[in-house]
């Protein structure tokens, strides 16, 4: 009998092969580890980023504080608070002490050169304005306005007096908190009618403020083109876009401390883009293409309709507060129509610029050759079906705007 | 690698799959939440079923996998985690009812 003892190192290799199963198992074993490491990390980042999170959290809960209980001239800022506004800026102040309620501009949250001449910042303001109007009767109070009461201080936009009266709602009111831009695309199968563009235009109660609507097809070629154009001028143009940019947010713990800013919520984008965007970061040039593809092939294309609000002097500050007021009251009752609407003020903010910067009026010329005579548009917009209900926008609460 | 090993690691990597859906499910609202916590809760409760219920086990494991992965598809971390909780589920499954089954017979 012979046996067949090897030396010892050729044992221990016939004792511990390394087999094909063994390799693959620790192979497996690594895929596995890295896998899951990897699908950890991008949960924690999805959860960071708000991925799971849309509309929730402290910047939101001023959606939720609007509905009012007993004479509280609190809920008029708090409905105030809600209005549309430009990039979401909020530029505003009120001070609250018993029937009175003043409200200021808050000349720290300006737009720069995307507003150079404030006419955003005035229209924001009347907006604000108008929700604290409508807010009144539904707390058993009714306010009268004052505008720009203090000739000596420019910010001081207007003095709103409270008087009790008997509690009602309105549907302009009940609308203030499902009122979001909806930057979207509209459904292109329903067509907005004459009518109801009427009875939006029969909302315009101001001297001088007048509403003009594209309707037809070469009508709104040439206000799509032109949109097109401002918006690539604009991201050409170093300072605006910067200015620009500094109202976008995109860290979610941001968006919660500061309550402000445009966001990738309500976007338009669909849930994918949003998610991708918030958890990989964004750059301007990014955020720039993202801008003028949206407008282009999606906003643009999809609207029923477009419109203009138009004044005869675009500086007349009160004029400009109080086409604000125009423009949340036709937002507010297109939203209990059922209608979507978003401002596209890419041309006047143009025109501004040009204004401002002392520029060729290559924009100011060619909105001009699209208006009555004499008329300058300060408020340019577009209307339609939504096709799906966007998300709010991050609000400063009562307590974040008040003194 | 030895036998403990080899039997265990799935079981571990899946146990961490299905705390990553209660985190989701703690972080988000309305039923991506309800969908969250009861995946995570399913896809471990499908780890024990294995030890006796073959069929079963893999059946709660589907269900509480896909479910969350289908409803925030455009989250696309969801996905991933359904794609890592039936393939590290599936290998955990098998490997706890084979070890109960050989125990069985001992």
């Amino acid at each position: 009998m012979q046996t067949d003892v090897g030396p010892p190192t050729d044992r221990l290799t016939a004792a511990r092969p390394v087999t094909r199963r063994t390799a693959l198992q620790f192979l497996g074993l690594g895929v596995g580890v890295v896998a899951v490491a990897g699908a950890t990390g991008l949960t924690w980042r999805a959860i960071d980023g708000g991925v799971f999170a849309t509309g929730t959290g402290p910047a939101y809960t001023a959606w939720d504080e609007a509905d009012p209980t007993g004479q509280d001239p609190r809920n008029l800022v708090r409905a105030a608070v809600l209005a549309a506004n430009a990039h979401n800026t909020q530029p505003w102040l009120f001070i609250v002490s018993g029937e009175r309620i003043e409200l200021f501009a808050d000349m720290t949250r300006t737009i720069g050169a995307m507003d150079p001449l404030l006419r955003e910042l005035h229209l924001s303001l009347g907006c604000a304005l108008e929700n604290l109007v409508l807010a009144g009767p539904p707390s058993g109070l009714t306010a009268q306005v004052v505008l720009l009461p203090d000739p000596a201080d420019a910010t001081h936009i207007a003095t709103v007096t409270l008087t009790p009266t008997t509690a009602s709602r309105s549907p302009l009111f009940d609308a203030i908190t499902s009122r979001h831009t909806n930057r979207g695309a509209y459904d292109t199968t329903r067509p907005v009618t004459a009518q109801q563009l009427d009875a939006l235009g029969a909302l315009v109660d101001v001297p001088g403020t007048e509403v003009v609507w594209f309707t037809t097809d070469e009508e709104k070629r040439a206000f799509s083109n032109l949109t097109v154009r401002a918006t690539e001028a604009i991201i050409a143009d170093p300072q605006q876009a910067a200015d620009d940019y500094r109202w976008y947010r995109t860290d979610w713990q941001d968006i919660q401390e500061m309550k402000d800013g445009i966001t990738i919520d309500p976007s338009g984008q669909s849930a994918f883009i949003r998610a991708l965007a918030k958890l990989l970061p964004v750059s301007q040039e990014q955020n720039n293409s993202g801008w003028l593809t949206g407008t282009r092939d999606t906003q643009l294309p999809t609207a029923a309709a477009f419109g203009a609000l138009i004044v005869p002097d675009p500086r007349d500050a009160a004029q400009l507060v109080q086409t604000g007021r125009v423009w949340q009251r036709m937002h507010l009752a297109a939203t209990a129509n059922g209608l979507a609407m978003q401002p596209l003020c890419q041309i006047p903010e143009r025109i501004d610029r040009e204004t401002s910067a002392g520029l060729a009026p290559e924009f100011g010329d060619a909105a001009a050759g699209m208006l009555p005579a004499g008329s300058h548009a300060i408020m340019t917009f577009r209307i339609g079906y939504p096709t799906a209900t966007p998300p709010p926008s991050p609000r400063r609460p009562y307590t974040d705007v008040t003194s | 690698m030895n036998e403990t090993l080899r039997r265990t690691w799935p079981v571990v990597l899946v146990t961490i799959v299905a705390l990553l859906y209660l985190w989701v499910g703690t972080a988000a609202h309305g039923w991506d939440r309800v969908w969250g916590l009861a995946g995570g809760v399913a896809i471990l409760a499908a780890v024990a079923l294995g030890r006796r219920y073959l069929a079963a086990a893999v059946a709660v494991l589907v269900l509480g996998a896909l479910p969350l992965a289908v409803i925030t598809w455009w989250s696309i971390a969801t996905p991933v985690l359904a794609i890592l909780a039936l393939v590290l589920g599936w290998m955990a499954i098998r490997n706890v009812n084979h070890t109960s089954m050989l125990a069985r017979e001992a």
